[in-house]
């Protein structure tokens, strides 16, 4: 679309990428952190990330049935987005990801940065049955720190 | 026949609970048209007992958007089988429809809904 970006205003978009599964929460941070240094660094404004958790994926991605999903929201123009892409194509842990155009035109001052989420994924795969491999030791442990 | 279930069963008696007036009028109308016809329109409509126009949900529902990332609400437009689920049983208007295919694909991309479903 060849509308004018009216001064000031910046586009929305939202980016969801997809991590290993086994990553530590430091990485999923620091990988969160470098999205946000980018966003900043290219004159736009990030609005709030928000951390899926684990969640099970409905096919293998990377040979793995889980995946940690982490959603992005924030504002710029479209070389921010090509910018994103490119360092999250770069990055060994990134296994997905997906950028799209939330909205055209938003005043950056109506659009506060907000608190980031973190959510707990889902608890599926606590009951037996999917996941036969791994330790089950140490994956129930890593289950019940994430309910609480 | 198991491909039977995806409209007959899940909007099958979404439709049942809502329209009880409306079912009336329309098998008045129904029996009185095609008495001959009756098994072949079945056979047309994907099942028996569905075949009323449904009104599309996100136009009944005026601040529901489409989004790709509500697996919960995708899950309706989908067969068991993994498949989107034409319009003309869905019941959505074209333009959410539309809305609605390439959500199913943003989700599937993200292995937020599957390609396939092998049946087990």
């Amino acid at each position: 679309m060849a509308e004018k970006q009216t001064a000031g205003r910046l586009r929305e978009y939202e980016t969801i990428f997809l991590l290993k599964p086994d990553l530590p929460d430091e990485s999923v941070d620091r990988i969160k952190d470098r999205v946000r240094e980018i966003v900043g660094r290219e004159g736009g404004k990030v609005i709030r990330f928000t951390v899926w958790g684990k969640k099970r994926t409905m096919y293998p991605i990377a040979k793995q049935n889980r995946a940690t999903y982490v959603h992005s929201q924030y504002l710029g123009g479209p070389k921010l987005v090509a910018e994103v892409e490119r360092n999250l194509r770069n990055l060994d842990e990134v296994t997905r990801y997906l950028s799209v155009k939330v909205a055209d035109e938003v005043d950056p001052e109506a659009r506060p940065t907000l608190e980031d989420v973190r959510l707990a994924g889902d608890m599926e795969e606590t009951r037996a049955a999917a996941e036969p491999p791994e330790g089950p030791a140490g994956d129930l442990e890593e289950e019940s720190i994430e309910e609480v | 026949m198991p491909e039977r279930n995806y409209d007959g069963g899940r909007f099958g008696d979404r439709g049942g609970d809502r329209g009880g007036d409306r079912d009336g009028g329309r098998g008045g109308g129904r029996s009185g048209g095609g008495a001959a016809g009756n098994g072949m329109d079945d056979d047309k409509r994907g099942g028996r007992g569905f075949g009323r126009k449904r009104v599309c949900r996100f136009c009944a529902e005026k601040n529901s958007k489409v989004d790709f990332k509500d697996q919960a609400t995708l899950k309706y437009f989908v067969t068991e089988r993994g498949k989107i689920i034409p319009r003309r049983i869905s019941g959505n208007c074209a333009k959410h429809q539309r809305q609605v295919a390439v959500a199913i694909k943003r989700a599937r991309g993200l292995a937020l809904i599957p390609f396939v479903v092998i049946a087990g």
